[in-house]
């Protein structure tokens, strides 16, 4: 509390020393004058009807009606030194459409018409230098003609009287609080709403770029009020423009503003839309001297939306407030003081030289806003960040668990294989081994078989196993391999049997993708045909030759022994098994033989096999 | 055999009492070879070849103390003029390749007739039991120089443990099922000399399973 009184006692002392040294600025201020109406050109004579006012005097209040013209006559002395010098002439606020200066019966100068019309909503201060030429000792007398509309609120203020130019820097600092500071902001605004127009461009879907962009550019125009002082013709626009240039801003910002809060409000949005309309036909008709009463209204309707939106914005984001929350509720409670001030000046409640206001809330709530669309743009591009990041991690996880069931996979495959490998063997032990065995034991149990008989057929059987074993080798699919291991395995008994054996196997080709089975199928038919050659042919010769033709590959096995005959003979198991394995195989076996002529056993592999 | 021709020594290690049975009749029948020893464990062969050694071994690879590979590569590093065979029941690729490698020259195979016996040993004592395809092939792998194209410019420079063209020309023919007299008469040598090199690669290939130490460990891990 000790703090808040030193401070405030530090800020009245700040005041009282501002006041101060604006005393002998300012030698006189003349806020009474005589008045009389009267379109004249020249003043009017003293003996016109002269009625005192005192100033300011705002003509809404002291003459509603239609545009008019008066003679204002204000008195004050000179000392002979002050005459001497030239004085300077200070009205805080340029508030009619055309003042014209007499200085003792000279006519001087008028009012420039920057900024109209819209320095009627901005009005920025004047200041005119008067050369001592047209002072004189005593008493001097000053005619000021004005033209005014009272509809928005024209007139004549005070004015400040001050040696030499004194009086400029009071000018200087008014001018910049009123008029420089629309300016800049107007630049401001249509940079940033050119920037978010651009961002809109990229990314559609946020809507609030666009209505940033809307309010900020709309702001942009309003705060360039010469521009349309340059541009545009007068008369006839002046209406609307002046309506346009006060609230084009206001409902894209509002409903930005809601848009902000979260909300979505389509019927007071468009009733909005609708009372700008009406407003702007209604200033088109009514024109200059109407469009006081339709501003009064959208002032008022206008400071009502503020409010409301306030309100709603206070009890949409009850649950979370952060900083954000608080700058843009910050600017819209300043936005509501400020119109609320401009309104009661507008209605003359408050001192006809008071600054404006309001077009100070723009730029707040814009800045709010924006500071608060690149937070959330920054928030998305972390958020964006992080998901891309969560989604990495993701993906490596997934792919560690594909990997795993691939991993699983391939073992159940591996394990499946395996299953039918034993599977495989199994059928072939009882196919082969098995059964040799079995008709083996019954011929020893039967006690009818001679010893070299059960000798030879064990050997068999053993040999039998040996090809099941050979067949497991790797061998690549390496036909030259395959068909070799049968003559390694036939080694001792081709030896033994003392026939002149020939090995006519050329280079052959690889087949990879022979499985063990296809291999014992092509080792056991060239097995049988050669050991039906060295056991029953009784040849001198026996050949095993091989021919690639076309895409199918002989194996032929030719002995020159006794033969027997096709015709005659039963098919016996054996050449029917050989047939049997062949067609397993895709291909077929050939066998060709006559008494006494030899035989020939060829078997015909597609190379395409399997 | 023929009266004039020395008699070949031999000894069995072998755990099974049927076979070596079976195995020393079929030697007895033999007037060229004479039985020197049987053997049923490894450790009493390994004492017992201590001091001196037959001209052939033969030595079960299933032993119930240590593996015969170890008594084969035992006598092979200390007699090399000790012929080993290793008795197996198949003959397949992954034992008889480490009986090679373990010092071994070939392989007899369990329950052969009874004169094949005789022609085992007499293959092995002329140079070595024939090779089969497979395991002509899987040297023939295992050797070969990668990405050797041409032979060496240089035969003397040849590598410790890398085939030459020759060598690899007679694994080949080998591999595709020819006899060593086809091999040699296709190749334009004699069968002697087709043994000589069949020497030369089992030696490379005892040299290439030490230089693979750690390669052989994992293959003959995965082989029991």
């Amino acid at each position: 509390m000790k703090l808040l009184a030193r401070a405030s006692a530090l800020i009245l002392a700040l005041a009282a020393h501002a006041a101060q040294a604006q005393e002998p600025v300012v030698i006189r201020v003349l806020d009474r004058a005589d008045f009389v109406l009267g379109n004249s050109r020249t003043p009017p004579p003293d003996d016109a009807p002269w009625k005192p006012v005192s100033l300011p005097d705002n003509w809404y209040l002291s003459h509603p009606g239609d545009t008019q013209v008066g003679w204002y006559r204000l008195a004050y002395d000179l000392s002979p030194e002050q005459a001497r010098i030239p004085h300077s002439f200070y009205l805080p606020r340029n508030s009619a459409r055309r003042i014209d200066f007499w200085f003792n019966g000279h006519r001087h100068s008028a009012n420039v018409a920057i900024g109209d019309p819209g320095a009627r909503t901005w009005s920025p201060p004047w200041i005119t230098t008067v050369s001592a030429l047209n002072l004189r000792p005593g008493q001097n007398v000053l005619h000021i003609r004005v033209v005014a509309v009272p509809e928005i609120r024209q007139g004549l203020t005070r004015v400040m009287l001050s040696q030499g130019s004194a009086g400029r820097p009071l000018y200087e600092v008014r001018y910049i609080t009123q008029f420089t500071t629309l300016f800049m902001f107007g630049a401001a605004a249509l940079i940033a709403g050119l920037l978010a127009a651009a961002f809109w461009l990229r990314e559609r879907s946020d809507t609030t770029l666009l209505w940033f962009s809307i309010t900020a550019l709309a702001w942009a125009v309003t705060a360039f009020p010469w521009l349309h002082a340059v541009f545009t013709p007068r008369a006839f626009f002046q209406g609307p423009l002046a309506f346009t240039l006060r609230f084009a801003y206001a409902v894209p910002m509002l409903v930005l503003c809601l848009r902000m809060a979260g909300q979505r409000w389509p019927v007071g949005e468009a009733a909005l839309w609708i009372f700008t309309v009406a407003g702007l036909a209604l200033a088109w008709v009514l024109g200059e001297d109407g469009q006081g009463a339709v501003i009064t209204y959208w002032s008022v309707a206008y400071l009502a939306a503020l409010f409301v939106v306030l309100m709603v914005l206070i009890r949409s984001q009850q649950r979370e407030r952060k900083w954000a929350f608080w700058l843009l509720a910050g600017a819209l409670v300043l936005a509501v003081l400020l119109n609320a001030h401009d309104l009661a000046w507008w209605m003359g409640w408050i001192d006809y030289e008071s600054y404006q206001l309001s077009h100070f809330h723009v730029p707040l709530v814009l800045f709010a806003i924006g500071a608060t669309i690149v937070d959330r743009h920054f928030r998305a591009v972390a958020e964006v960040e992080r998901a891309k990041l969560e989604l990495e991690r993701r993906v490596a996880e997934k792919a560690r668990e594909i990997e795993a069931n691939y991993a699983t996979v391939q073992e159940a495959e591996h394990e499946k294989a395996l299953a039918r490998e034993r599977q495989r063997i199994m059928a072939d032990m009882h196919d082969g081994l098995g059964s040799s065995l079995v008709a083996l034991l019954a011929a020893v149990q039967s006690g009818m078989a001679p010893l070299p008989e059960v000798e030879r057929r064990l050997h068999d059987a053993l040999q039998e196993l040996r090809l099941a074993v050979d067949a497991l080798e790797p061998t690549d699919g390496d036909l030259n391999v395959i068909l070799g291991s049968v003559r390694h395995r036939m080694r001792t008994a081709i030896e033994s049997s003392g026939v002149r054996f020939h090995w006519r196997v050329g280079k052959l080709p690889q087949l990879p993708s022979l499985t063990p089975k296809a291999v014992l199928a092509i080792q056991r038919i060239v097995l049988e045909a050669l050991t039906n050659s060295l056991r029953h042919a009784r040849a001198t010769d026996v050949t095993v030759r091989t021919r690639v033709n076309g895409s199918s590959l002989h194996i032929g096995v030719s002995d020159d022994g006794i033969g027997f005959d096709e015709t005659s003979v039963t098919p016996g198991r054996g050449l029917e098994n050989l047939r049997q394995r062949a067609r397993g195989l895709g291909g077929s076996v050939d066998i060709r033989s006559s008494r006494g002529a030899g035989t020939d056993v060829t078997l015909r592999l597609p190379l395409g096999y399997p | 055999m023929t009266a004039n021709t020395p008699v070949t020594t031999v000894a069995m290690v072998e755990d099974d009492r049927d076979t070596r049975a079976r195995l020393a009749a079929s030697i007895r029948a033999q007037g060229s070879l004479e039985l020197l020893a049987e053997y049923a464990t490894g450790a009493e062969a390994l004492a017992a070849l201590e001091s001196s050694a037959p001209d052939v071994l033969l030595v079960d690879l299933g032993l119930p103390d240590i593996s015969g590979l170890e008594v084969a590569r035992f006598v092979a590093g200390r007699y090399p003029n000790c012929d080993i065979l290793v008795i197996s029941i198949f003959g397949d690729e992954a034992n008889v390749l480490a009986a090679l490698e373990a010092g071994a020259r070939g392989y007899l195979l369990k329950g052969s007739l009874q004169h094949d016996i005789a022609f085992d040993i007499q293959d092995i004592r002329n140079g070595g039991s024939p090779l089969s395809p497979v395991i002509a092939r899987q040297v023939l792998k295992r050797l070969q120089a990668p990405g050797r194209e041409s032979p060496p410019a240089k035969a003397e420079a040849e590598d410790e443990a890398t085939l030459t063209a020759r060598e690899g020309e007679i694994l080949n023919a080998i591999s595709r099922g020819f006899s060593y007299a086809e091999t040699a008469q296709m190749l334009g040598i004699s069968v002697g000399t087709v043994h000589t090199f069949l020497k030369r690669i089992y030696r490379k290939l005892a040299v290439h399973s030490k230089t693979e130490a750690v390669f052989e460990a994992n293959r003959l891990g995965l082989i029991r």
